[in-house]
This record gives C-alpha cells, structure tokens and sequence, in this order.
C-alpha cells in the first residue's frame, strides 16, 4: 500500500512542474508587462532600460525560474486594476467563499449520505420515488432562480434574512450576524448538492445491496442494521471518497453566481470582475491555485482509496 | 422429531412457480446430500430456511420448522435468533460471499460476539482455534489478512469457519466445492465429513455431483423440477437407484469416474 | 494409430511470462515442448494456476507466446501472414458460456456472422447452414432465434460449439468446457465431444482440472503443475502407472 502511496507522489510532482511551466507560458502569451507602462511619453529608451531592469532580455527559461522563485516565496503579481498583490487579494477573498463552500458541502452530505442509503435500502417505494424526484428538483433548479425567490420571500416579503455581503454594513460583524447572512446562499448551495450526492450514494448502496456478501452477513443473523452500516456502509465509503473528491476542488473556485447574486465577497467574485476587467495577473494567480489544489486533492483521494480499500493494490 | 423439517414447500417466483411440493428431513446429527441439478430448486429451498429469498419470491404453501419452531412465520428478526448461532451457512462462491473490504478477522468475530456476547479478545481466540479446525493455521496475523489475498480454496474454508463459529446444530452448505478444482473438492468434502463427526452437528450439502455427495453423507435426497424424488443410504442410492432421474444423475458420475 | 499420423501441433520450448507492472510478472508457462498428431486429442490437466488455459491460449494461436515457438502443421505461427492463412482451421472453446456470447446476439446470429464474414455462408443458404451446425451439436433448431440470457449452461455451450464448428476447424482446443456445468450436463457435453472428434476427424486439446472428465475423451495425456509439464503418456500409462506424485495426487481425488 505505501508503495502504492509513494508511487502516486511522484508523479503529481512532475504534474505540478507542468501546471507551473504551462500557467506561465500562458501569462507570456497573454502580453508583457511593458504593455502596462506603454503611454505617449513613454520613450523607446525608457521601455528598453524597463526591460533590462525587469530582466525581460533573459531567455524564457530564466525567466521562468525567476518566476518561480516569485511564486514560491507568495509573490504572485499584482493586479493591473487594484495594484493590490494577487497573493494578498486571493487570501482575503478565500476565507469567506470556503466558509460558504465547506458549509454546503458538509451539510449536503450530512443530509444526503443517510438519505441515499435509506433510499437505496427501501427501493422502488413511495418515499424512494419521492427522494430521488426531489434530488432531481435539487440538481435541476437554476441556482440564481432559488436564490432569486429566497430573496423575494426572506428579505422582501418577510425581512427577516440580510440579502447581500456577509456582514451588515456599519457594524463589527460577529459570528451570528455572518451566520444571518449565510443562511439563503448555504440553503441554494445545499439544495443543489444535496440532490447530486444524493443519487450518487442512492446508485452506489443500490449496487452493494445486491452483493453476495451482505447476504452472508444476513446468513450470520447480526441483525438488519448491522448489515447495511457496518458491512454495507464501508463499501459505499469509495463511493462517497470518489464524489467528494470531485467536489471539494470547487471548494476553492467557489459559485460565481450565487456570489454575485449575494454579493458575498468571495473568490468566484473577484475572478469574476478579474475576467471582465482582463486583469491577467489574478486570472493566472487564481489558475496557478485552482489547478494546484486540483492536484493536491486528487492526491489526498487516492491516498484515502488505498486506506480505504483494501484491494486497490491489484487495479 | 427431525432438525429440520420441509414439508410440501411451494415457492414461486413472481409467476412461475420453482418448488411444487418440497418435502425434506435432517436429522440430528446427521450428514445429508441435496442432490439435483440447476433448476431442481435446491438452493432455493436453502435460501427459504434461512430466509434470505429474494424480495420477489413467495412461499404459497407448506411449512418449514426447524427444533420444533416454524420458521415461515418468524419475522427477520426472529430469523436473526437462528441464523448464525443455531443454524450457520455457507455459499457456493467464496470469494464474492466475504466482504472485501473487512479483515477475515472482523468477519469471523461477528457473529461469536453477537450470538455469544463474546468480547474481543475471546472471540479473536476462537476465530484462531477455527481456522485452525478448517485447515488454516497460524498467528495473529492472519486475522488482519483481506479476502483477495487468499486462494479460492482458503477462502471456503474461512467461509467455513465462519458458519461454524457459534457452535450451530445444523450447517447448511449450498454448493461449496463447485467454483473449486478437483483436488481442493476432495479435501474440502473431508474437511465437512471430519467437522460433522467431530462436532455431532447436522449437515446438509447440497451439490450437483452424487458421487461427490456419497463420499461423506448418509442419506441422500435427490430433488428434480422442484421436488424431492427419492431418498435413501448413500451407498445404496448410488449404486441402486430407484428413480430414473437418480439413475441418469449415477450414470452420469459413473462417467466421469476414473475406472 | 499415431506415431506414424503427421504431426497437427507441436510446441517447442514454449514460455510465456505476464508483465503485472513495472517491477512484477508472472510466469505462467515455463518451457513446455508438446506434440499433437492428426486425428488424436490431448489431454491437459492441471490445478488453477498451473498455466493449462495460458498453454491453451499459446496452442490456439490466441497470444504469441514470450519464448519457444508454436507450428501448426509446420508453418510458425508467429508469422502474421502465415497465421491469417490458417486462422480459421484453428478454434477454441471456453469455459465461461455466458462470457463467450454476446448477449445482445441471437443464436442464429452468433453462429452466421463468422460464416458470412468467411464467404461460408450467405443469405440464402445461411439458415440452412446454421441449422445443420445446430444439429450437430444436438441443438433443436428452434433455438437459433433465442438469446443467450433465454438458454442453459448447457445449451450455451452448445451454442459455442456450433460457433467454433461453423469454420471447419481441423485444430480445437477446448478450455475447461465442461467446469462449469452440472455432472449430468457435462457428461452429455463430454459425449458430443467424443462423438464430434470421431464423426469429424478433429484433433484436439482438452483442458480441464479434473482427471476423470480430462481422460474421458482424451488418448493422450500432460499432466502440469506451476507453469511445467510433469508428465506425458498415453491414458492407460498415466492412469495405471503415474509415476509423478502430483498426477497420482490427481488421480487419488477422481476416483471413489
């Protein structure tokens, strides 16, 4: 198994090298930082002693480590709109869209694992059919429409729910004013993810019920519950390993829309207005890190199969 | 009074009706074949004993009792009472009947610790002294070792153990040596025969091959389109069949005998 | 009846290793020479592991073996060109039915497509000819029209022979045919073999883990273990006089 583990390090390794060789040469294409200095009483002269001084004259290849080191040390850049650092705008817009994010998904998953299974326990009953349409309700609900008509009834109609930014404009914050304004744009988050989780673990459980060995179990008299938590639970673990793999990278990209329709201050938000202005460096510094943590994640979900699944070593 | 007693069990499965008539007697203590071919309804009679039919299947007639009680009429609850600890099973594939993902160890301690109120410790020393029973020696270790990374005949024998583990009165084996070669077929047989001697529990073996179920049982029961068709000593079923089925099922075996 | 018949097959040093990963293998057949005359069939037992169904596959032409060459009839079978020329003389027989057959194909379909691909069959004569392979493997011919999922263990593996019969072969190796079906069953399966093998002149191997079924319908007999043949004979040598303790191990579990 740690063969196995070791194995999967290094290769994301050369992975990342990639990721960075390929941001950068992107970020070359997309146009010189001279560009940014270029005005009519700029001189030739001027731009060329620039671009000794910025050591635009080296070859790619010194550049690029130069880069590099730039990035490894947290300077990536700075925005050609704000001039503030990337670095430091990407810091402060992160924390506010992963409160959001891991709210959702830990909340859809504590709602969807036990539903799934339940579900897939009591096949093709009423209350499964009812299940699984709602999920279908879930996934398919425009996420600005549910956000629209949670708007016009808790904030309009009823004004008991803040409907933009995350804290009430004027006061210190705090934690239950932050929570006030979470709960509409958790609710629109969850809804969707709930009903995505829902049929995957729904399938999955499905699958394993009809497998030989919880007919063993069965055969072992250890009692219904037993069988579908303890033998039937540990199989669906890769499953719900697969899914929120997938999900936790977006953890980090954030839901543009539902933060532009709350205006809450995340990342899908900046890279949002970062896109629209051009503002290249925070484009790349924002790809740099989603694709860094991309890596990373699928990294930790094939450590966390070997743990959890005995047998992986032979696929 | 027998162990178990099937008496003129009709199962169907949907529409179609695969038991017309089942009738089938273990005594204590006693090893008894189940012989018949796909489609006879061997298993499926198993799979009612234990409960474990298949949501589509109904029993439209006939009693099954096993000690006296009638086991029909217990929910799967109730049915949780005798599966493991009074009556223990065991299934034709070994490997997709063990759960991949669970040491051989947590397998084999469940049922002790449920059934027995077993503790840990205690039930780690008689899963040892089980595989040790079934052929399979050695330390701690073993117990941590996964399904996959046994043969297909150590798996069986795990399986085994498994439904041996609570001491049961009845063991019910639905083709266990099928899926396995030959020369593993003989020694899981005698493995069977000597448990069965050893303990004085009752079997039933169910299987295709009646020449195979002769080497170790006392009475065979030959089931055909769902019922039993004759039943008799081994030897004497064997070499005297009655029934022309039992016949074609001795010829067939005779065939494939080594002279 | 066969030190003079001219020789079908003949393995040569035959080996033939797996690549599991960058740092394992296996080696599954390890140096076996064979000899397989015209008109006889050879026996090959062995236990799960032993490397008969990989040897089988190296016989069939299915696989190129690592080492060691495979002729039939003379010509070697590592040659692309050569084996295309005798593809269809060569066929095989598997032991799981329900793998073999695609089950979105009818009997009928199953049967006709590598006639047709071969310019054996056509449209006008191709139900006929099905037919008669059908019958040739004592199947009613009302089956041709049903899909495997409808069929036995038994009547599917009718179904692939008739397949493996439609192109003539002269050469069959037939995998562990009958593991997987009932006593009864395989005794009737083990019947048609031999009857096939008289009616048809086909020389054949027969692979199995079971002596008893192996001998039924073989002349000759290789006997392997881990990848190395332990012993060859004729049956009567092998049955009444093993000399290796493993083939007497095999003989001990087949007869009661």
């Amino acid at each position: 198994m740690w063969k196995y583990i070791l194995k999967r390090i290094a290769i994301a390794i050369p992975v990342l090298i990639g990721i960075t060789v390929i941001d950068y040469g992107l970020m070359c294409l997309a146009g010189s930082p001279l560009d940014m200095l270029v005005g009519p009483r700029v001189s030739e002269g001027a731009l060329e002693a620039r671009a000794v001084a910025w050591g635009l004259d080296q070859p790619f290849y010194v550049q690029y480590f130069v880069w590099l080191q730039q990035v490894l040390t947290g300077n990536l850049g700075y925005s050609t709109t704000s001039y503030q650092a990337v670095s430091d705008m990407i810091a402060s817009h992160l924390g506010p869209t992963l409160l959001l994010m891991a709210t959702s998904l830990a909340l859809s998953l504590v709602i969807s694992l036990p539903l799934g299974i339940w579900s897939a326990t009591h096949p093709y009953t009423k209350r499964d059919y009812a299940l699984v349409s709602l999920s279908f309700v879930g996934t398919g609900i425009p996420s600005f429409f549910l956000a629209l008509v949670l708007i016009w009834l808790f904030t309009i109609q009823l004004g008991w729910l803040p409907s933009s930014g995350m804290t009430t404009l004027g006061t210190g914050g705090g934690v239950l004013d932050v929570l006030r304004h979470m709960v509409m744009p958790v609710t629109v988050l969850t809804v969707y993810y709930t009903g995505v989780n829902l049929r995957y673990f729904r399938s999955s459980m499905l699958e394993i019920s009809q497998q030989d060995y919880l007919r063993t179990a069965r055969a072992k008299g250890i009692g219904e519950r037993r069988v579908v938590w303890n033998h039937g639970l540990r199989n669906t673990l890769l499953t719900v390993i697969t899914v929120v793999g997938t999900e936790v990278p977006m953890l980090f990209g954030g839901s543009v829309i539902v933060e532009q329709v709350f205006s809450w201050p995340g990342l899908g938000l900046m890279t949002m207005s970062a896109i629209t202005s051009r503002d290249y460096p925070v484009i790349m510094g924002v790809c740099l890190m989603t694709a860094v943590v991309v890596v990373l994640v699928n990294l930790v979900t094939d450590i966390l199969y070997a743990l959890a699944d005995p047998t992986v070593e032979l696929k | 009074m027998s162990l178990l007693e099937v008496s003129d069990l009709h199962l169907s499965f949907g529409e179609q009706e695969v038991l017309h008539g089942l009738d089938l007697n273990v005594e204590p203590g006693e090893f008894l074949a189940l012989v018949g071919e796909s489609g006879s309804g061997k298993s499926v009679t198993a799979l009612t004993v234990m409960g474990l039919l298949p949501p589509n299947a109904r029993v439209t007639a006939g009693n099954v009792t096993f000690d006296g009680q009638d086991l029909l009429a217990c929910t799967p609850k109730e049915l949780d009472r005798f599966r493991g600890g009074q009556i223990g099973m065991v299934f034709q594939d070994a490997l997709t009947s063990l759960n991949p993902v669970m040491t051989i160890g947590e397998q084999l301690t469940e049922g002790p610790r449920i059934h027995l109120g077993y503790d840990k410790r205690q039930a780690e020393n008689l899963a040892l002294s089980l595989l040790e029973r079934v052929g399979l020696p050695g330390g701690r270790e073993q117990l941590k070792r996964h399904p996959h990374t046994l043969s297909g005949g150590q798996r069986q024998r795990v399986c085994i153990a498994m439904a041996l583990a609570c001491n049961p009165r009845l063991l019910i084996a639905d083709e266990p040596t099928t899926a396995l070669d030959v020369t593993v077929q003989t020694q899981i047989m005698e493995l069977l025969g000597n448990l069965q001697r050893e303990s004085g529990m009752a079997v039933l073996f169910i299987t295709h091959d009646i020449a195979l179920a002769a080497r170790q049982a006392h009475r065979i029961a030959v089931a055909w389109e769902g019922r039993v068709v004759e039943t008799g000593d081994a030897g004497t079923l064997l070499h005297h069949p009655q029934h022309p089925y039992t016949r074609r099922l001795a010829e067939a075996a005779e065939k494939l005998r080594l002279k | 009846m066969n030190e003079t018949n001219p020789v079908v097959c003949q393995a040569d040093h035959v080996s033939k290793t797996y690549r599991l990963s960058a740092f394992q293998r296996v080696e599954a057949v390890k140096d076996v020479s064979l000899t397989i005359r015209k008109g006889e069939t050879l026996g090959l037992v062995g236990e799960s592991g032993s490397g008969k169904s990989t040897l089988g596959r190296q016989l069939a032409a299915l696989e190129q073996p690592t080492s060691g060459s495979v002729r039939f009839e003379g010509q070697d079978l590592s040659d692309r060109r050569q084996l295309r020329a005798v593809r269809t003389r060569i066929q095989m027989v598997f032991q799981d039915t329900y793998a073999s057959l695609n089950p979105r194909k009818t009997v009928f379909q199953t049967i006709y497509e590598p006639m047709a691909y071969h310019g054996l069959a056509n449209r006008e004569n191709g139900r006929r000819e099905v037919a008669r392979l059908l019958e040739l493997a004592e199947l009613p011919e009302r089956y041709a029209d049903r899909y495997p999922h409808a069929l036995s263990g038994g009547q599917r593996q009718r179904v692939c022979i008739a397949r493996a019969l439609a192109l003539n072969p002269d050469f069959v190796v037939w995998d562990e045919p009958v593991s997987a079906l009932d006593v009864t069953v395989a005794a009737q399966i083990l019947e048609l073999m031999v009857r096939l093998q008289r009616e048809l002149g086909l020389t054949s191997v027969m692979i199995g883990h079971g002596i008893g079924a192996v001998a039924y319908v073989s002349q000759r007999l290789a006997v392997m273990k881990d990848g190395v043949l332990v012993e060859t004979g004729t049956r009567e040598q092998i049955i009444d006089h093993p000399n290796h303790p493993y083939t007497q191990s095999l003989i001990r579990a087949a007869r009661y």
